[in-house]
This record gives structure tokens, sequence and C-alpha cells, in this order.
């Protein structure tokens, strides 16, 4: 299992487009993936969970991966997020 | 999950139940309630200090208030002033009894709330310690869904993909309501119950694969939507697998734990051409017959056994064949006419 935190740069935050790239990418991926915030934590492969996070710029989240895709999956979501889904 | 319980929150929230109104020490009202217990202060009171519950609500009863009456002003002003030098969450005077004039005043000086009840001491505890049971109560965010299917909550589970939306989405057509979709808050609250809460208070929304994301209100009406429900039935969606073996009888021992919480769970497997939905529907109906006693397939197994120990099985199985085939034909109501 791996665990990253990560902080939301983009002005929008998660909102729809976002949460939808951020879901599709975890959909590629075997492992099991959670994103948590605060108490909440959700499922990553799912819009509507992402979206309930109500995640915005400056917001911090875990990233959670659980499987044998699990690094590779934390790289590139981390990696997704810090770029601020090449939003400005 | 941890929870904050304050003095504000208990009297915001059961303050109704508990008919609580504020005497003194209203700068306490954010202290937190970290102990899901309450305590009678008669020995403190005393001078007995060891084993002092000083976290937990301090309950003021006809005890603890004759007591203090009993006593001259100033020693009434020492005895209190130790024990209100504790860190105490709050004091609840209880029986419609009177706060002395000194607890009042080092109530405020010390900036713990005294709430005045009607209730008696042991009402008053009883309905205390179930709202502290609901508050401290474990809770959990689980990625499922949440349908009132025939007033059954049945919480579907399942991984991403396997169509839980479009089974909630069958669901709602067919005149059930929706709470959660995706991911529902799960707490365990008084009486070994476990609520599903919807985890914001969004509109609801349901997104479902190649269609988007769709506004159940404004398609299926207000009626198709609620906020919480009691998990009665758990049943978990998983891709049909060749390796496992099924439940082919209906005689139910799966169980979903929750914090100690036992739920009836049905694993229900997905294959193209078996209908969610109605699988769901059937699921809780079964439930509930369960619960009005009616096991099908204890039932059946019941005539079957009693069938096998009969001895004139073949004339019994004769006389039956004989029957239904020369049995006068019912027609139908409309036939008739």
């Amino acid at each position: 299992m791996r665990e990253k935190v990560v902080t939301v740069r983009n002005s929008l935050g998660l909102h729809l487009r976002t949460a939808g790239m951020f879901a599709q990418t975890s959909s590629r991926y075997v492992s099991n993936i959670y994103l948590q915030k605060g108490l909440m934590k959700v499922n990553a492969k799912s819009i509507m969970g992402i979206m309930m996070l109500a995640a915005g710029e400056g917001t911090e989240l875990t990233i959670t991966t659980d499987g044998t895709d699990e690094e590779e999956a934390i790289n590139e979501l981390t990696a997704l997020i810090e770029s601020g889904f090449h939003e400005s | 999950m941890e929870q904050h319980v304050t003095v504000r929150n208990l009297i915001k929230y059961a303050g109704h139940e508990l008919q609580t109104d504020i005497a003194a020490g209203e700068a306490g009202l954010d202290r937190e309630i970290k102990t899901a217990e309450s305590n009678r202060p008669g020995l403190a009171l005393c001078g007995y200090y060891e084993h002092f519950g000083f976290d937990r609500v301090q309950i003021f009863g006809h005890g603890e208030i004759g007591y203090l009456e009993s006593l001259s002003a100033t020693a009434r002003f020492d005895v209190l002033n130790h024990l209100l030098s504790y860190h105490l969450p709050c004091i609840v005077v209880t029986s419609g009894l009177r706060p002395p004039g000194e607890l009042i005043e080092l109530a405020n000086r010390n900036q713990i709330a005294v709430l005045t009840t009607d209730l008696a001491s042991s009402t008053f505890t009883t309905r205390l310690l179930l709202f502290f049971e609901d508050e401290f109560g474990p809770s959990e965010y689980v990625h499922g869904n949440l349908v009132d299917v025939f007033g059954v909550g049945v919480l579907i589970l399942g991984q991403s993909g396997i169509g839980k939306s479009e089974c909630t989405l069958g669901l709602l057509q067919n005149g059930h309501r929706v709470i959660a979709d995706d991911t529902v808050l799960l707490k365990r609250v008084s009486e070994h119950r476990v609520f599903g809460i919807r985890p914001r208070p969004f509109k609801h929304y349901i997104e479902v694969r190649g269609i988007g994301i769709i506004d159940v209100v404004a398609l299926f009406g207000v009626t198709a939507v609620g906020d919480r429900k009691q998990v009665e039935l758990v049943a978990t969606l998983e891709p049909w697998n060749e390796q496992k073996t099924y439940n082919r009888t209906g005689v139910r021992d799966d169980e979903y734990i929750f914090h100690n919480e036992k739920l009836p769970h049905v694993l229900i497997p997905v294959r193209p051409g078996r209908n969610l939905s109605n699988l769901i529907e059937v699921a809780a109906m079964s439930f509930w017959g369960d619960k009005l006693g009616l096991d099908a397939a204890k039932e059946f197994d019941s005539a079957l056994v009693e069938m096998v120990q009969d001895k004139n099985d073949e004339a019994v199985l004769d006389q039956w064949r004989h029957e239904t085939l020369h049995r006068e034909i019912v027609q139908p109501l409309d036939a008739k006419r």
C-alpha cells in the first residue's frame, strides 16, 4: 500500500472536468485507489465520489493506492494533481 | 472517525428530548464532552475525590442538591469551589431543582455550563446515554449505493464499474427511493442499528456510464430521494466467478459486519442477462418475508422432509395425481360471465 499527501493546485479544484480526469486515470489501474479529504474517504475511480469531496484550491488530499500497480498509479495521480491538471 | 460532541451540540440536537435549559456558564458551551458517560458527584461533594469521573457529564439530583442545601453558605461555596476547579464538561441539575446561587456564581466564573431539566435523574441519564450512543458510535464512508427498497434499506456494494448505479437507476424506475449514490456515510447508532446517511447536502445526482450525470429529482420526482435510512440488508455485486458456489437455496448465513454489528449479506453475481435491480428487489422482499417469518427455503425443506418420512408416500402421490387431473377447472371470473 502506498500513501501520499498532495495539495490541490488548480483554482477550480476537483470540479467535473478534473474529477473526471482523475477518475479516468485511476480506472486504468487495477489497484484499489482512494482519495481522502479530512474524514471523508472516497473511491478515486468514481467521479461522483471525488466530487463529493468538494476539494478546492489549497486542499490537502491523501491518495492511497493498494495493488499490483500501486507504485505507477500513485506517481501518475500525484503528478496529475500537482501539475494542476494542466489548468491554470 | 473521531467524534466531536460539545455541550452546545448536546443542547442543539438533544435539548428537546432532554428538556434542558441553560442556567449558567454560557461561556462553557463549547466545551467538548469526550467521555460518553454521566457521573453523580455525591461522593466528591463529600470530599472523596479518588476515582472522580470529572470528564463526565455531572448530574445533580435530589441527593446532591439536598446535601448542598444542608450546608452553610460558606461550606457550600467551598465544596462547590473544589468540585468546579476540575475541568468538568458540564453540570446538569435534574428533577426541576433549582441550582444553588453558589453553583451559578462558580459556574459563570469557571465557564462551566449548568443546565437544568424537569426530567428525573434516571430518565435524563437514560436519554443522555442513548444520545451518546448515537453520537459516539463509529462511522465510516463506504463506496456504494443506499436505496430504500419496499421500506428495506439496501446497501449496494461492489467494485467500480460493476453496475451499482445502473442497478440503482433500475430501482428508481420501479418506484424505489435512493438515499445515496456512490458514497454513503455509515454510522452505528443506539440499539444496534446502522444508519446510512447522504454524505453531502448536494442535490441527488447519479453518474451512469454512457449517459453521464443525471438529476434524480428532476427525472423521478421528490418521492425518489431521501437523506438517511437504516441499513438492513447488504447486497454485494461481483463478477460471476465460475469457481465459486453461489447461494442456491436462500438459506442465509452470510453477514456483513460493520463495527461488530452484523447485517444480513447477499452476494449477487453479475452476468449479462441478469436484471440486477429485479434481483435486489426480490432480495429485499425476501428479507422482509424472513422478518415476517416466511422462509421459503426452510418451508420447502420441511415439507420435503415430511414427505420423505411418509410411509404412504406412493398412495398420497397417487391421490394427488388423480385429484389434480380431475379437478374442476376454475374459470377466471370474466370467463364465467
